[in-house]
């Protein structure tokens, strides 16, 4: 048995620096119609909580889908070194989750429709499932159809799918707007839960991070069409 | 004036076409693929003649407008920058509404059009009367509900205790969402689809007794079976993309996510089937007969097969269906077994399926 297996994946990390990166991008590319909107030679993430940051229109969302696997792309996606998103497209997809920036859901059918779906699709037992719903308290919402909701309702339905399952990595574009205090509160606290099991993030804000107390490991900007690292002090 | 006509033009009228160009261009093929232009000056110089027949094509502008006001209304209420609009003069206001409504019957307007140039020729003066009245009325009579919902805004939307207890006993499997959007969303597309590719099968069943024809006559009715869905294939396409994009992010193999587009499919046919079997004549065996069906949702499969390879719009998707009716009308002639032919769109989509499923992307054209 590895000791990824046996060990919470943080300790992992404590005792093994020269672990894989948890994302690696190599020569991606993605284009709408021709037009070029991303070009990233070569990045490597390491574990931990990532800020996006980037002016709107910069392709924050479409990096976030490319990695997600809803978008085509040219070039290599891999996770932990191993899983490639083209070759091995369910082990990379069960341990990838997204929560969107404005979710768009089929009005008709309920938020527990939508996040039962998800949940057996990622894998997600039932505790898990009941335990985020009680979290984020929306239960008494959750059997009508979302076209229905607030955008507030709908976004805390697209981050309790984003957490369900087992994931190594969570995108969260946006994660806070259109949320109350109380949920703004939450996530950071689900983010911060998450990643002492073991679980990175990928976060997409306008707003500064380093003020909910989260530990942000490291700050990518999106511009001129590729990712750059930003210097950053913890 | 002005600004107001684009915003709502852009908002509501291009919108509906958008939205309903698979209905149209469904009742375009129908309309064209039956009957001559002969035909139907002669359907519409008996419906001038005769009052009752008048009043049936008036019923059925009626129902398109009842759809096209319903969907201005949607508008309405789901776009509440568009209640500025209260702020301007009753007079401007109505005005614009009235050329929007005008700009979203042109169909009808066109018909009907059509139909009092006839009866101004032939001079009858009650069809020309009962033909100008209608279309003022259709062109006004819906302004009153859209000038209660700019009034009324946000309506209480209580769901019925009946969908409440459903809602809260059963889960929709994933199977099927598409069909209950298409209920929900556009349910004149399925109710022209269903109607139009039932009704194609029993006349050809009920006709194969009388004279010498073989499993090729069902087998044609099939392949129009396949071109009548195609606004639907196009839908599911869209749908999947648009609102169920999250369905990309799910670990699920592309054979599996294969057999899932099959079952849907299947269930979509199952009126086609039910009819099939309930009508099949004594001398096709039941596998035959079973085949036409399987043929015909290979078509579809097909269909969904031939969208994922690039993103086109309906109008440029529907030369491909129109150019593998020709082609599946010779290979039908030709004698090629059923089961065949099934097997040869079967494999096509699934050679493009496993092939473009991740490479296909909805892009505003």
């Amino acid at each position: 048995m590895s000791r990824e297996r046996i060990l919470p994946a943080f300790l992992c990390e404590f005792l093994n620096p020269s672990m894989p990166a948890i994302l690696t991008l190599q020569n991606l590319t993605k284009s709408y119609s021709g037009r070029l909107v991303l070009s990233v030679p070569a990045v490597d993430i390491a574990p931990g909580i990532h800020w996006l940051k980037g002016q709107n229109g910069f392709g924050k969302t479409t990096l976030f889908k490319v990695i997600a696997g809803l978008l085509p792309y040219a070039g290599t996606v891999l996770l932990d070194g191993q899983f490639d998103l083209r070759r091995h497209p369910v082990a990379y997809r069960l341990r990838v989750n997204y929560g969107e920036a404005e979710p768009v859901y089929p009005e008709f059918l309920t938020g527990w429709e939508l996040i039962h779906w998800v949940a057996t699709a990622k894998q997600a037992p039932q505790h898990q499932v009941d335990a985020l719903i009680d979290r984020f308290a929306v239960a008494d919402f959750l059997k009508t159809p979302v076209g229905t909701y607030s955008s507030g309702m709908l976004k805390k339905v697209s981050i309790i799918m984003a957490f369900l399952g087992n994931p190594r990595l969570i995108l969260l574009d946006e994660p806070l707007i259109t949320l109350d205090q109380q949920a703004t509160h939450l996530v950071a606290e689900l983010i911060q839960t998450g990643r002492e099991q073991g679980i990175s993030f990928l976060l997409s804000s306008h707003q500064d991070f380093s003020l909910s107390g989260l530990p942000v490991e490291s700050v990518w900007q999106v511009a001129q069409q590729t990712l750059t690292l930003v210097p950053h002090t913890v | 004036m002005k600004a107001t006509l684009t915003v709502l033009r852009k908002t509501i009228v291009q919108a509906f076409y958008r939205q309903n160009a698979g209905l149209l261009l469904l009742l375009l093929f129908v309309a064209g693929s039956f009957m001559r232009a002969a035909e139907h000056i002669a359907l519409a110089t008996y419906a001038i003649h005769a009052p009752a027949m008048l009043l049936g094509y008036i019923g059925l502008w009626g129902l398109y407008t009842v759809h096209a006001s319903r969907f201005m209304v949607q508008v309405f209420r789901a776009n509440e920058f568009l209640l500025l609009l209260r702020l301007q003069p009753v007079t401007g206001r109505l005005g614009s509404l009235w050329v929007i409504q005008v700009l979203l019957l042109t169909p009808v307007i066109a018909y009907a059009g059509f139909v009092l140039t006839l009866s101004l020729l032939a001079h009858t003066r009650i069809a020309t009367g009962m033909i100008v009245g209608s279309l003022l009325l259709l062109t006004t009579t819906p302004l009153v509900w859209v000038e209660y919902t700019l009034l009324h805004p946000n309506p209480d939307r209580r769901l019925s205790s009946l969908r409440i207890i459903l809602l809260g006993r059963f889960t929709t499997p994933y199977s099927l969402f598409f069909i209950r959007h298409l209920f929900h969303r556009q349910p004149v597309l399925l109710l022209l689809t269903k109607g139009g590719s039932c009704l194609l099968l029993v006349g050809l069943l009920w006709l194969y007794p009388t004279d010498e024809y073989d499993i090729r006559l069902p087998a044609l009715g099939a392949l129009l079976t396949g071109a009548f869905h195609a606004a639907i294939i196009y839908e599911l396409y869209r749908f999947e993309l648009t609102q169920l994009l999250l369905v990309r992010n799910l670990p699920v193999s592309l054979s599996t996510r294969f057999v899932r587009y099959a079952i849907i499919l299947a269930l979509m046919l199952l009126p086609e089937l039910v009819v099939l079997l309930r009508n099949n004549p004594v001398d096709i065996d039941l596998s035959a007969i079973v085949g036409v069906w399987v043929f015909a949702h290979s078509l579809l499969m097909l269909h969904y097969g031939l969208l994922l390879t690039r993103h086109r719009s309906l109008d440029r998707f529907m030369p491909l269906v129109f150019w593998l009716v020709i082609g599946g009308f010779f290979l039908i002639m030709y004698k090629l077994p059923i089961w065949g032919l099934a097997g040869i769109c079967d494999t096509g989509a699934a050679m493009y399926f496993l092939r473009c499923y991740y490479q296909a992307s909805w892009s505003a054209l």
